[in-house]
């Protein structure tokens, strides 16, 4: 639409010099809008909630036992299909948590996906996550969904949006069951926490 | 209408098509005969070449950006929901579609009342009304069914009537529009592949027949309403879902 205007009129203008001049200000005119474009646009959902997967990478603490070695990679799997496009992937790339790597795993609903440490079980397997989050009982996992209820069905963290935020409630209570130290200041910005101890 | 993303149109593809846009100016200037004026037009072309890995980066930058935040900074960054659900998700499951997104806050602030009138809104959507029934065309041809054509789910349920296969948009639509959370318009194959209208109609045809099969064979080997649902939303123009707020 913004475009249509600015494409018309400098095409009626017959003197030469005239059309050098409209062209100009078309060029400004039309890189300006590009950039503008760009830096009015606000973050994607699924970009913040993959800066947000990278800070629970960082703020929770695994037991000894799920990371052995020092140079053992902080595994995030995506179990489902994969929301967050290229966000994730260039997080894993760039950045580390607490001094390890992180790696991203891909996982069917029914593939074994214990091998990870945070686990975001997608919008594509809601139907499923019951029975995932059945078979990795008691088992050092970070469990991250978008699906209402999920603390309470017994998965760790849940995302929700409020008023065009990214928010997340947390189940401190699974978390510590299952030996994993939740950082207070994950705590403090959660939405709520459930504590039953 | 002004939330409403079409999602083919990323940032790089609408760069795209500016670009050719700026050729076609610059044949335009050469067949005028003046080698100064096609000078700037190229120097135009190159503005918009240059302006593409801007475009490109700047999702890169978006994310290491969002890395540096603290964790309250973080929670408070306002997210562009439609866009990104819809990009992202609709990149990996229905990547070839074109979807639009009329979102609740979009219905209470334009005062729609039915289904109807959600999309009436939608660019390429009309709406008839025959004082009992609505009825849904696209692109300018209405189909003259009950809206046979139109898969409507609403949480992923199939809701078009065992009568006629029709969706019900007007009143007769089983809920009311306030308590939809958004509504996810999908492009079936006969609205996206085909770019011009000629062609758009060959295909419309054709689809009139091949859903006509379809639907046929479902009801004969009454399968399940589950994959039911499924195997037509392929077959069919389009899809509309809709997400009800618990």
């Amino acid at each position: 639409m913004i475009f249509h205007g600015h494409f018309t009129t400098p095409l009626c203008e017959p003197a030469g010099r005239e059309a050098g001049r409209g062209m100009k200000t078309l060029c400004l005119t039309i890189f300006f809008l590009l950039t503008a474009v760009n830096l009015i646009a606000r973050p994607g959902e699924y970009e913040v909630k993959a800066a947000f997967l990278f800070n629970f990478a960082r703020f929770v603490e695994w037991p000894a036992k799920a990371l052995v070695r020092n140079g053992d990679p902080i595994v995030i799997g995506i179990v489902g299909d994969d929301p967050f496009g290229d966000a994730l992937l260039q997080i894993a790339k760039e950045q580390t948590a607490q001094g390890r790597k992180i790696e991203i795993r891909y996982y069917k609903a029914d593939e074994d996906c214990s091998a990870s440490h945070l686990l975001f079980l997608s919008r594509s397997v809601a139907a499923q996550t019951e029975e995932i989050l059945q078979r990795l009982q008691g088992r050092p996992i970070l469990t991250v969904s978008e699906k209402e209820g999920f603390v309470r069905q017994g998965g760790v963290i849940e995302f929700a949006l409020v008023e065009k935020t990214v928010r997340f409630d947390i189940n401190a209570t699974i978390a510590m069951q299952v030996g994993l130290k939740v950082s207070s200041k994950l705590l403090a910005v959660a939405r709520s926490v459930i504590n039953s101890s | 209408m002004s939330t409403a993303h079409q999602v083919g149109l990323l940032n790089g593809e609408r760069a795209m098509s500016v670009k050719t846009l700026t050729i076609k100016r610059c044949r335009q200037i050469k067949s005028a005969a003046s080698i100064r004026r096609c000078g700037t037009g190229l120097s135009l072309t190159i503005v918009v070449a240059v302006s593409l890995p801007t475009n490109a980066s700047a999702e890169r930058d978006t994310v290491t950006s969002l890395v540096g935040l603290s964790l309250e900074e973080l929670t408070a960054t306002k997210v562009d929901t439609v866009y990104a659900a819809s990009k992202y998700e609709q990149k990996t499951t229905e990547a070839p579609s074109s979807v639009s997104i009329i979102t609740q806050d979009e219905i209470q602030r334009y005062g729609h009342r039915t289904l109807a009138d959600v999309l009436q809104s939608v660019q390429g959507f009309h709406v008839s009304n025959d004082r009992n029934y609505a009825f849904l065309g696209a692109r300018g041809i209405s189909l003259g069914d009950f809206n046979s054509r139109v898969l409507l789910l609403v949480d992923g349920h199939r809701v078009n009537n065992n009568l006629t296969d029709g969706a019900f948009i007007d009143t007769a639509f089983l809920l009311d529009v306030d308590l939809i959370d958004r509504v996810e318009i999908i492009r079936g194959p006969g609205t996206t592949v085909a770019i011009e209208a000629s062609t758009n109609l060959v295909d419309w045809q054709l689809w009139l027949r091949r859903t006509r099969a379809t639907a046929s064979l479902a009801s004969l080997t009454r399968t399940p309403p589950t994959t039911r649902c499924v195997s037509t939303a392929a077959h069919k123009c389009h899809e509309l879902r809709l997400c009800i707020l618990k």
